[in-house]
């Protein structure tokens, strides 16, 4: 066995709390090890062809990578092993950057830390076998769920890329909440006008099959063979498709959560929504005094929605000016935390509005109580620090978003994570926004946080560009990482067999052992802790590999 | 008066690489720090950790382990996690006889709960270190 180490730099990122050069002077001399260095960055090209050149020159069977976490750049030294003709298998990432130098400022614990680590890799790896990735034909088609405009975007996209597309909507109509709106920020288009261009050239395609007033009821299967059952109107229809793009939305702000904004207690106290429906039937005296709530389920922590929801803040102010035009004499005051009027031409907005003549104040509302002769606001001039009791014609609440409230089902039946405020998480915040920790399975638009139209269009292209990049390669890799059976250690007590979850395991009658089908395996490894004779185990995380990476760690060798 | 050393305990944890061994890594990523002496081992799932990895690293020396995995009802393979939860309560019990039932510890952690990870290690990582000293 012929093991090489590499140790990166990351620059400063891991140098300045690791002593890297003496790690690799360190492994250097270690028996079981071929070569040992350390590099500034080896995900750089001068960095990959130090590794396929150590690997060429002393033909290493085991290459250890100890650098950034496993999920970053996987495929990158998979792909510096595979163009060696070494399985990739035989790799063994290392994390010790998150896990190290970045969690940890003791330069000598530090590298105390990396090395166990290393140790723990290297001891791991000696276990390793090569393993065969089973190529899978992929299904060219795709699910979109939701037929908002991130949804509608993402089924264009890929309609015209020559996809099958499945689009799934749980209303009647398409369109989400942007149908509603009556002009769309920064073109101030008709939102119906947007939604019917996209609905008109989708249904034009006969590659697209939409499903309104439908669910999603059940999902199986894997990367490029995803089977959905979908429960629309005629009845239940199952589908096949490659890929999945989640664009299901959000909820708008439900204002009933804070009672004392009493909201639907009085028509005087409307939110964006519901001023935006009823622009035109809007009854004010001639000179109203009209008051503008920003971060309303915004930033409060309280009812557990402390993130900003970006839109809100240009839909007050936007609120305030339509007001401002069609009553030149009304009195509009707005009632801020802080602006963050963030959109293109935002800013400029904010400045046009002032001069428009609308007050601006930093506070906090505690209550509003409906009167007769008006609506009162309770509330706190935070700059100066003052009380203050007002009365207006007309309250707007501009509502922010909270999660889509079918969120927590999707994420069950697709097996993807929510993140602390039930919006989806991304598989990684800056180098893939777009993917899930699910192979194929993309999330779109505000599903995944809030977002405005222009960057709803844009995410929901973007993650039908990557599916498509998944899906028309034609073929996929399956993980080969599945449970295999020892007949000859089976004593055929079929505990395992109650265990699994995915029915993968199989009771031969005549032998008396079990069998795993390997297609249905997902690979959890509950069998091999389960099974008392070690007849069964996980490829990839066997009994070995794990024991002596736990003995590495402590130095227990 | 003669200065205590002051010993630091070796924690092992096998965190499940959907949640928590991703929790790590934001927490990493957001440059949260927690002691060196927590170290982990990613496994497939929760329920991949067979009881005798706990055992066999608590006799190689380790002064804590943990187990990490996904939420009740969050499990990628559906009940894994709660095989688990079954496994360490028995396993519990049996440490128990040996007086080694604080050296366990079972937690949940999803993805997006780096500050929760960091929490939990830091808190189990300071217990046992006011053990290990005679506090």
């Amino acid at each position: 066995m012929k093991t090489g180490i590499f140790i990166c730099h990351c620059g400063h990122n891991i140098k300045h709390t690791v002593d890297v050069a003496g790690l690799s002077e360190y492994f250097r001399k270690y028996p079981q090890v071929t070569v040992s260095e350390d590099y500034p960055f080896l995900c750089s090209e001068p960095g990959q062809n130090m590794i396929t050149d150590s690997i060429e020159k002393h033909g290493l069977d085991r290459v250890i990578v100890a650098s950034c976490a496993p999920s970053l750049h996987g495929e990158l030294f998979k792909d510096l092993l595979r163009k060696k003709d070494v399985n990739p298998f035989l790799l063994r990432r290392v994390s010790i950057r998150e896990h190290c130098s970045w969690v940890g400022d003791d330069m000598e614990e530090n590298t105390e830390k990396a090395k166990r680590l290393i140790l723990s890799g290297l001891y791991g790896a000696a276990h390793f076998i090569p393993l065969e990735e089973k190529q899978v034909d992929v299904n060219k088609s795709a699910l979109v769920l939701g037929g908002g405009v991130s949804g509608l975007s993402a089924a264009l996209f890929l309609s015209k890329m020559d996809m099958q597309v499945y689009l799934v909507e749980e209303t009647p109509e398409l369109g989400g909440r942007v149908r509603e709106l009556k002009s769309v920020w920064p073109s101030r288009k008709n939102g119906a006008d947007i939604i019917a261009e996209m609905e008109n050239e989708l249904k034009a395609r006969d590659n697209v099959a939409i499903f309104t007033s439908s669910k999603l009821t059940n999902f199986e299967g894997f990367f490029g063979n995803y089977q959905a059952t979908i429960d629309t109107p005629n009845g239940e229809k199952k589908v096949m498709a490659g890929g999945v793009v989640v664009a299901i939305g959000f909820t708008p702000f439900d204002p009933d959560i804070k009672p004392e904004l009493g909201y639907g207690r009085d028509p005087r106290i409307v939110t964006t929504l519901d001023l935006e429906r009823m622009a035109d039937a809007l009854k004010l005296p001639d000179k109203p005094r009209v008051a503008v709530l920003h971060c309303i389920g915004s930033r409060d922590e309280q009812i557990g929605r402390p993130y900003c929801s970006r839109i809100c803040c240009i839909n007050a102010l936007r609120a305030a000016e339509g007001i401002k035009e069609r009553y030149p004499d009304s009195y509009v005051e707005s009632f801020y935390m802080d602006m963050r009027a963030h959109p293109r031409g935002g800013e400029e907005f904010f400045e046009d509005t002032q001069e428009k003549g609308v007050l601006f104040t930093r506070a906090n509302i505690a209550e509003i109580i409906p009167e007769p002769e008006g609506v009162v606001l309770h509330g706190e001039d935070t700059l100066l620090d003052e009380v203050f009791e007002r009365g207006f014609d007309l309250v707007v609440l501009s509502i922010g978003m909270s999660s889509p409230a079918t969120s927590r089902d999707i994420a069950s039946l697709l097996k993807i994570s929510l993140d602390k405020d039930k919006f989806f998480l991304e598989a990684h915040i800056k180098l893939r926004p777009f993917d899930t920790a699910v192979k194929g399975i993309f999330i779109a638009g505000s599903c995944s946080g809030p977002k405005d139209v222009e960057e709803s269009i844009s995410h929901g292209r973007a993650s039908a560009l990557k599916l498509y990049g998944f899906l028309n390669l034609g073929y996929a890799f399956v993980d080969p990482f599945i449970s295999i059976v020892d007949p000859k250690r089976c004593s055929g007590c079929r505990m395992c067999e109650q265990a699994c979850v995915a029915k993968a395991i199989k009771f031969d009658e005549d032998k008396h052992v079990v069998h795993v089908e390997e297609a249905a395996c997902m690979g959890c490894g509950l069998c091999n802790a389960t099974c008392p004779s070690s007849a069964i185990s996980l490829k990839g995380y066997v009994d070995t590999i794990i024991g002596d990476e736990i003995s590495a760690l402590l130095e227990a060798m | 008066m003669e200065q205590k050393i002051e010993k630091n305990p070796e924690i092992v944890g096998f965190a499940c690489s959907f949640c928590t061994f991703k929790a790590s890594e934001m927490a990493g990523s957001l440059r949260m720090k927690y002691p060196e002496g927590v170290k982990l081992i990613q496994v497939p799932c929760s329920s991949r950790v067979d009881p005798a990895f706990v055992i066999k690293a608590i006799f190689e020396g380790a002064d804590g382990v943990f187990v990490a995995g996904c939420h009740p009802g969050d499990c990628h393979f559906i009940k894994g996690n709660y095989f688990t939860r079954r496994k360490i309560a028995a396993l519990k019990e049996e440490l128990e006889a040996f007086g080694m039932k604080d050296k366990l510890r079972l937690f949940w952690v999803s993805a997006a709960e780096a500050r929760r990870f960091v929490e939990k290690v830091t808190e189990m990582y300071n217990d046992i270190k006011e053990k290990k000293n005679g506090r």
